[in-house]
């Protein structure tokens, strides 16, 4: 029995002896470690998940809510969306998405390339960053930004939208002033195997259209000195296959069906096709946009039809309850995702000249906004010479014609910043005398004979409590947000406009 | 009872007196049948010493002349007879009469006396469990024990089932208990597909002949000893061992039966309008909101190939029904157990085989097992007892999924009731598939949906354990058990491709068939896991005079492991049917998963006896966990009960037979889930909206890797449960009556969760201690024996259980203390329910419809309810009120007649079919004022700030408004629409069931004969606001336990079960 007990002591003892070791297992064998991760194979992927949730869902609902999309007859996804509603929980994904996967790994990316001094990588994440937090500020107004991304902080404040942007234009400065071109950046699909000099036209460009939105022309000067924008549009291209998980996202949301979806929501608005075409008392064709071809596809009847904001037409009478009744966008699987194009970046200059009083510059830079919207789309200069003969430039009513102007040539290529500037420059502005159910009575047809090109209108359905000829200013701040977080302000209301549309 | 009293005193004046020892010897017989009574416990009063009988019943043993044996044998009476000098005693053991049952198997498989346990234990017997013939044994449980919730995630074959004992406890881990076979611990392996759970090995692999009984430890005192994964209870197995037969040293016996099933609860549909949307006539629309049904002949569908359709509109009553078929089952087990001819070992061989098939038409919702258990004991030496258990199950499931797509259910519940599905059944018509479906809607045939979707699983397990005890000298037992479950799953799903250019079709009305088009995509997953177990125990027991002294101490070295792998494929080739990854065109992502997990806990328990009086357990554990950060992975939970026979102390009377106070305290500590102590990386994808991970890594030839969206924590420490309990337990009249009733008080502190974050954190939720769940309640057992003769006995056992649920604290920051638990959101509408501070956990929040201060409900211009911009609390928990059942059970020479009515009362549930029914047009809730227009009755319209007036737009079908009404206006309920009382009374069982007289069937050289016809779950009552669904059903089953009582989506109909069993014993 003494054998027994000792050699259960012994037994014991080792055991507890190698304990530790025999525990210490608790390392999870399908996720690298921390310290193995580079830079590398972090950058495509927060490329990816800004490109995702910019080329999907904001344009999307900067789609609807700028009247360049409306509801296809029939289903009821984004019906609300046309509607100009929007609740917290339907755009809490997308927060979540900017949040958690690209503003929290584009930190990630900066801590480890400020340590290693890598400051071309620095730049590109901390442009990025920038990029996805000036994209949350113009939705919601305000989000946390100095108190975020602290997990020992759960309810992070909120800061006003004014000094988020300042915060972040320090940041692109501070990135700019240690980034020189020549440095080489981690792997992207942004500009692949570029070197910094690419993330910093990017950067200054980005810069320039925040100082623009603030409406700070002063500081903006210098970066127009400078004159070291991008030449050519930032698009994630060339990275998309047509399989499930690898299209390009607007397609594979509402075009492929490879992600189990039959549902087809997205159709033209009457208010873009009418603006790109317009018609004479009797029908005919007097102006078409060389850019419509580009934007939409034709209906059955080869026609270019769009719908109203503010209905599916679910008791609309033929051929309007028909779903190829209703021209849809041009998409495909390797269709770009843009982040910023030439383009606007020349608009802004015309408007930076415009307010600066050199009506010649800003004339000159409106023409080459119109003739870079042409190139992107692959158009020519003739096409471009179209438009302007159709809008040439008014320096007295520069909002007005840069506006409009501004609002076609992304309606094609960029349909959320068309939703932001057309809140900043209230320009297209709204038709007052024409509303939604003026055009149509809730059953029957739908007559858009009365639409003035250039103008939007008051849904045939609107959120009642945003109320007639008004856009959707803001929205309410994130399900995901408001539910954990008790910082979370009172919401200030939908028509209140984010600090730059004041 | 009087007898124990009477010869207790007579034993301890014997100790006094120094009698002298004789030798004693006989043979114990079965009062009923005159045969032998083998393995009969025979010992000498008041001392532990004791002896069985042999294979004849032949005992011999040592006894004070004047002392008294105690012979006693499961299910029997106990016989007590003064020795008074003899040399030879003959008993005839009377078949139980009294309901306590006597042992209890406790922590670590080590069996105690009843009377000892100071914690409330349920036993269920292997009648019992055999009776209710429920393929998954857990089934047999429900309505049976007091405090423990069985809910069967459905009613279709093969599903898992969920037990609840005392609430719940944790509001992100599992709140499942342990399950325990002779000792060892089973993994509970179940399958999420298809929103549905399917089981694949654990409980659900034994077959209910195997079993000898079924013990529930419900408090923290009764399962510290089970160490962390106790902390919900636990659930002890106890199987079946070998055994003599009647005259010869084997018995064999078979068991087999047959089962019908058929579709009990389905949602009420009305007969009066037929297809069409905003009560016009369409030809291809997915609902009911058409004009009145009028008997005309209508064309309906798509014109395909210059042919239309045309049918009778009007209703086709039984239209959805008439989709399902009877499922045919069968089941069969057969065992051969025995002893060997020198008693020295005991075998039992047992082989079973079930087949459940639903009620799907045809073979697609099907469930076969089998399985073989082989045990055996061999006493090798005096000292030294081997013994061991292999166990190996095979079960296979096809399951009908039921999410939304071109699935079964949702191509029912949204078919207009003007036509016939019966009539679909042939799939070569192209009008019965989706090229010319009479819609495109996003349904399809459901004889279509259920031919061309596979969900297949296919499951192996081996369990069992190696035992080895010695017993180095009298009073000590040293016993090593190394337990083993290894669990090896296949999973297919295949989901077929739809590609149509709608070349045949001339007129679509608008929508064309190809809007259907999916791609299509085959998954196949492959995943084994396993656990295994070291117990290292030394038992110590020794009686001192009125002292009872029983020791053990013991070592758990514990390991669990699981590895999956993951393909999936789109884009088939073939458009179904072969499903194979090589059948994707485009693409196959290949994912794997594993996971290790190790425990070593080291305990103590001591019990103290005092004369059959008083009972005194200690208990302590200390674990070590691989979970936890590895500086700080152990700690530290007692135990104490106490248990008090006072009926020991009285005069002896014929009214109190038995009364025992108990009382217990004990903690129970919970580690982590597997790798949570650290931050960790996973490939890089992005969401889409509607497109979950629209983007996945690699892309293009690049891989990234991004943070998971879950942080964790390097501070987790345990989740500790603490429970205080007491109780009361009386029996009159020679167990005639007899009732027990417990209080408890349970509190988990600690608690491990996956905080849901403000992902401007960086996160989506970190891991985190924190917060408290308390759950405090009765349970109340009586037991009734109203009549008893010689021929005729009727029992009643009736059990009532309430439990208070409560979130002691949350932290704070969380907005309101609330956290989510589970939601539901489509377009505008979001149902969530939260665990918050101060409430019972699973608190409903939606949008509701506003009101005036003088409670008139504000509409808008348009004339329909304003709701609120946020969810608001509804006030309406998931959690029952009470629960309870009522058994009873009437026998007369054989016959025994038995029913299981089971009870839970109160709280709510999410349902998606109840939203779906006014969504479609098709439920009776959409014939309100008969489709007339009306204006919402009490409605103020606002027309300037706080300015009301009576609202008069009225609701109409024509503007779409009267659907609305009801799909984005809940009815003017808002979101609270979606909620249906989730009461229910349930018969889970009756049966009717005849036992042969042994003296009938001794010609047929058997010893046993008995015949049983049953139905189980034949009525179910529900709430009369429940005309959807049995409230039984979730398929949320893959959000846990807590998660899955949020509701149910597209849930399959519930069924009922006919059956007749033969039991034969050679």
């Amino acid at each position: 029995m003494k054998k027994i007990i000792f050699a259960s002591a012994v037994v014991m003892a080792l055991g507890l002896a190698s304990c530790t070791e025999y525990l210490d297992i608790n390392q999870d064998p399908n996720a690298p470690s921390e310290k193995d991760v580079s830079t590398d194979m972090i950058l495509p992927a927060v490329e990816m998940n800004l490109a995702v949730t910019y080329g999907d869902y904001l344009r999307i609902t900067g789609g609807y809510y700028s009247q360049i999309y409306a509801h296809q007859f029939g289903t009821s996804n984004y019906v609300d969306y046309s509607q100009f509603k929007m609740s917290a929980t339907r755009s809490s994904g997308s927060y979540t998405q900017l949040y958690q996967k690209v503003i929290l790994n584009a930190q990630t990316i900066i801590e480890k390339s400020e340590a290693a001094e890598d400051w071309g990588t620095y730049l590109a994440a901390v442009t990025l960053r920038a990029f996805a937090l000036q994209a949350l500020v113009d939705v919601y107004g305000e989000i946390p930004y100095t108190e975020a991304l602290d997990p020992a902080n759960l309810t992070p404040k909120y800061d006003e939208g004014i000094d988020i942007y300042k915060g972040v234009i320090a940041e692109l400065d501070n990135a700019l002033s240690k980034a020189v071109g020549s440095m080489p950046v981690a792997t992207s699909f942004l500009f692949k195997g570029e070197k910094a000099d690419k993330w910093i036209e990017f950067a200054n460009s980005l810069k320039f259209k925040m100082l623009m939105r603030m409406g700070d022309v002063a500081t903006a000067q210098a970066l127009v000195d400078e004159d070291n924008f991008i030449s050519d549009d930032v698009k994630m291209a060339g990275c998309w296959k047509n399989e499930a998980q690898q299209e390009s996202p607007f397609y594979g949301e509402e075009f492929s069906t490879l992600g189990g979806s039959t549902q087809i929501n997205v159709v033209a608005n009457l208010a873009i096709i009418g603006t790109m075409q317009q018609k004479d008392a009797g029908g005919n064709i007097v102006y078409q946009d060389p850019r419509l071809v580009k934007y939409f596809t034709t209906n059955k009847s080869k026609e270019y039809t769009g719908n109203i904001s503010g209905t599916n037409m679910s008791t609309a009478s033929e051929p309007f309850n028909t779903t190829d009744y209703w021209c849809r966008p041009v998409a495909s699987f390797d269709m770009p995702v843009y982040l910023l194009t030439v383009s606007e970046i020349d608009f802004f200059l015309a408007e930076y000249y415009a307010i600066a009083g050199d009506a010649a510059k800003a004339a000159a830079n409106y023409e080459a906004a119109i003739k870079a919207s042409c190139a992107t789309n692959g158009l020519k200069a003739a096409d471009a010479a179209t438009i302007l003969a159709q809008y040439p430039y008014d320096n007295s009513k520069y909002k007005e014609c840069i506006g409009i102007q501004k609002w076609i040539a992304l309606a094609g290529v960029n349909p959320f910043e068309a939703y932001c500037e057309v809140r900043r420059l209230d320009y297209p502005a709204f038709d007052t005398t024409l509303k939604g159910s003026d055009m149509y009575a809730g059953k029957g047809a739908l007559n858009v004979s009365a639409y003035k090109p250039g103008t939007l209108y008051t849904p045939y359905n609107v959120d009642a409590e945003l109320g007639d000829n008004k856009l959707l200013e803001r929205w309410p701040y994130p399900e995901s947000s408001q539910s954990r977080n008790n910082k979370t302000p009172k919401f200030k209301g939908y028509d209140t406009p984010i600090f730059w549309g004041e | 009872m009087r007898k124990i009293l009477l010869m207790m005193t007579a034993v301890l004046c014997a100790g006094l007196a120094y009698a002298q020892d004789v030798q004693v010897s006989g043979i114990a017989t079965s009062a009923e049948d005159g045969s032998p009574m083998p393995a009969v416990a025979v010992a000498v009063q008041g001392t532990g010493r004791g002896v069985t009988t042999d294979l004849d019943g032949v005992y011999s043993i040592t006894v004070p002349s004047n002392g008294t044996l105690v012979f006693s044998f499961l299910g029997y009476d106990d016989a007590v007879v003064p020795v008074n000098g003899r040399t030879v005693i003959n008993v005839a053991l009377q078949p139980g009469s009294i309901m306590i049952d006597d042992v209890v198997i406790t922590a670590m498989g080590i069996s105690k006396a009843e009377k000892a346990i100071g914690y409330a234990a349920t036993t269920i017997k292997a009648d019992d469990i055999v009776a209710a013939r429920t393929t998954n044994v857990a089934n047999a449980l429900a309505g049976k024990v007091a405090g423990v919730q069985i809910q069967s995630t459905s009613t279709d074959p093969g599903a898992s089932s969920n037990i609840i004992i005392r609430g719940f406890n944790s509001i992100s881990g599992s709140n499942q208990p342990l399950y325990v076979v002779d000792g060892v611990p089973l993994q509970n392996t179940v399958s999420y597909s298809g929103e549905k759970s399917t089981a694949l090995g654990g409980i659900s692999n034994i077959a209910s002949e195997d079993i000898e009984s079924m013990t529930i430890l419900k408090g923290a005192a009764a399962t510290a000893l089970y160490g962390s994964r106790a902390a919900n209870g636990v659930v002890v197995i106890t199987t079946k061992n070998g055994k003599k037969g009647q005259g010869r040293n084997y018995q064999i016996a078979y068991s087999g039966g047959l089962q019908v099933r058929q579709v009990s609860v389905f949602p009420e549909l009305q007969n009066e309008f037929g297809q069409g949307w905003n009560g016009t006539q369409t030809f291809i629309e997915n609902g009911s909101w058409g004009p009145a049904l009028d008997g005309s002949t209508q064309v309906y569908g798509p014109i395909w190939n210059n042919q239309q359709r045309i049918h009778e509109y009007s209703a086709v009553p039984t239209n959805v029904k008439d989709f399902f078929d009877l499922g045919i089952s069968n089941n069969h087990s057969v065992s051969l157990s025995g002893v060997s001819d020198d008693t020295k070992m005991t075998y039992y061989l047992s082989y079973s085989y079930s087949k459940d098939d639903g009620i799907m038409p045809y073979d697609h919702d099907l469930y076969k097992r089998n399985t073989i258990a082989y045990r055996s004991t061999y006493q090798a030496a005096k000292w030294l007892k081997l013994s061991s258990s292999m166990n190996f199950a095979r079960a296979k499931s096809d399951v009908v999924s039921t999410f939304q797509g071109a699935s079964v259910i949702d191509g029912l519940y949204e078919f207009p009731r003007d036509m016939s599905i019966y009539d679909l059944r042939d799939l070569s018509v192209a009008f019965n598939t989706p090229e010319a479906y009479l819609t495109p809607y996003g349904i399809t045939n459901p004889y279509w949906a259920i031919e061309n979707n596979y969900n297949h699983n296919d499951s192996k397990q081996v369990f069992g354990k190696m035992q080895v005890d010695i017993n180095p000298f009298k009073d000590l037992t040293l016993t090593y058990r190394m337990g083993f479950d290894y669990t090896d799953y296949d999973r297919k799903i295949g989901y077929p491709e739809i590609a149509l250019d709608d070349a045949l079709i001339q007129e679509d009305y608008g929508y064309a068939p190809s809007n259907m088009n999916q791609s299509g995509y085959v998954i196949a997953n492959y995943g084994r896991s396993y656990e295994t177990n070291h117990d290292f125990l030394a038992n110590y027991s020794k009686k001192m005079d009125a002292l009872d002294l029983g020791v053990v101490l013991g070592v758990n070295i514990n390991e669990r492991a699981s590895t999956g792998m993951t393909g999936e494929t789109d884009a088939l080739t073939f458009e179904s049917g072969f499903w194979d990854l090589s059948n994707g065109s485009t693409k196959t992502a290949i994912e794997e998963a594993q996971s290790k997990r190790r425990l070593v806990g080291a305990f103590a328990d001591i019990n103290l006896g005092w004369n059959d009086i008083l009972f005194l357990e200690l208990t302590a554990r200390n674990d070590w966990s691989s979970t936890l950060p590895i500086g700080a992975n152990h700690y530290f939970y007692p135990g104490a009960t106490l248990s008090w026979l006072f009926s020991n102390m009285l005069e002896n009377d014929d009214v109190l037979s038995h009364g025992k106070f108990r009382l217990a305290y004990g903690k129970t500590g919970n580690d982590a889930p597997a790798y949570r102590t650290s931050a960790s990386y996973v490939q890089g994808f992005a969401n889409g909206y509607y497109y979950s991970s629209i983007a996945q890594f690699p892309m293009n030839g690049t891989n990234a890797f991004i943070k998971g969206a879950t942080l964790g924590s390097t501070d987790l420490s345990p989740e500790m449960t603490t429970e205080l309990e007491t109780g009361l337990n009386l029996e009159f009249f020679k167990g005639r009556l007899g009732f027990d009733i417990t209080f408890y008080n349970r509190t988990t502190d600690d608690l491990i969760f996956s905080l849901p974050v403000d992902p401007a954190t960086g996160y989506q939720r970190m891991y985190t201690n924190f917060g408290s769940i308390g759950n405090k309640g009765f349970e109340f057992v009586l037991n009734l024996t109203p009549v008893q003769t010689s021929d005729f006995r009727w029992d009643i056992g009736f059990n009532f259980s309430k439990n208070w649920n409560k979130v002691l604290s949350l932290p704070e920051g969380l907005d309101g203390g609330k956290s989510i638990i589970n939601s539901f959101s489509a377009g505008d509408d979001a149902v969530y329910v939260y665990a918050e501070e101060g409430k019972p956990l699973g608190q409903f929040y939606t949008y509701l419809p506003t009101y005036t201060d003088d409670g008139k409900i504000i509409v808008g211009t348009d004339g329909q309810p304003i709701l609120t911009k946020e969810v608001k609390d509804t006030g309406k928990s998931m959690q029952n009120d009470w629960t309870g059942g009522i058994t009873t059970s009437l026998s007369y020479k054989g016959i025994t007649l038995s029913s299981v009515l089971d009870i839970r009362y109160g709280g709510y549930m999410f349902s998606r079919t109840k939203n779906l029914m006014q969504f479609t047009g098709n439920g009776v809730a959409t014939l309100y004022n008969d489709r007339k227009p009306f204006v919402i009755p009490n409605s103020v319209v606002e027309v300037a700030d706080g300015v009301y007036v009576d609202n008069e737009t009225p609701i109409y079908l024509a503007n779409s408004s009267y659907q609305d009404y009801f799909n984005n206006y809940g009815a003017c309920l808002g979101g609270e629409f979606y909620l249906i009382d989730r009461s229910f009374a349930k018969i889970r069982n009756i049966s009717l069931s005849y036992e042969f007289p042994k003296s009938a069937i001794k010609p047929l050289a058997l010893s046993g004969l008995s015949m049983t016809a049953f139905c189980n779950n034949p009525f179910v009552w529900t709430a009369k606001t429940n005309r959807y669904i049995d409230p039984e059903t979730t398929s949320y089953a893959d959000d846990g336990d807590l998660g899955a009582q949020f509701g149910e989506l597209y849930s399959n109909p519930a069924c009922r079960t006919f059956g007749f069993n033969i039991n034969l014993t050679f």
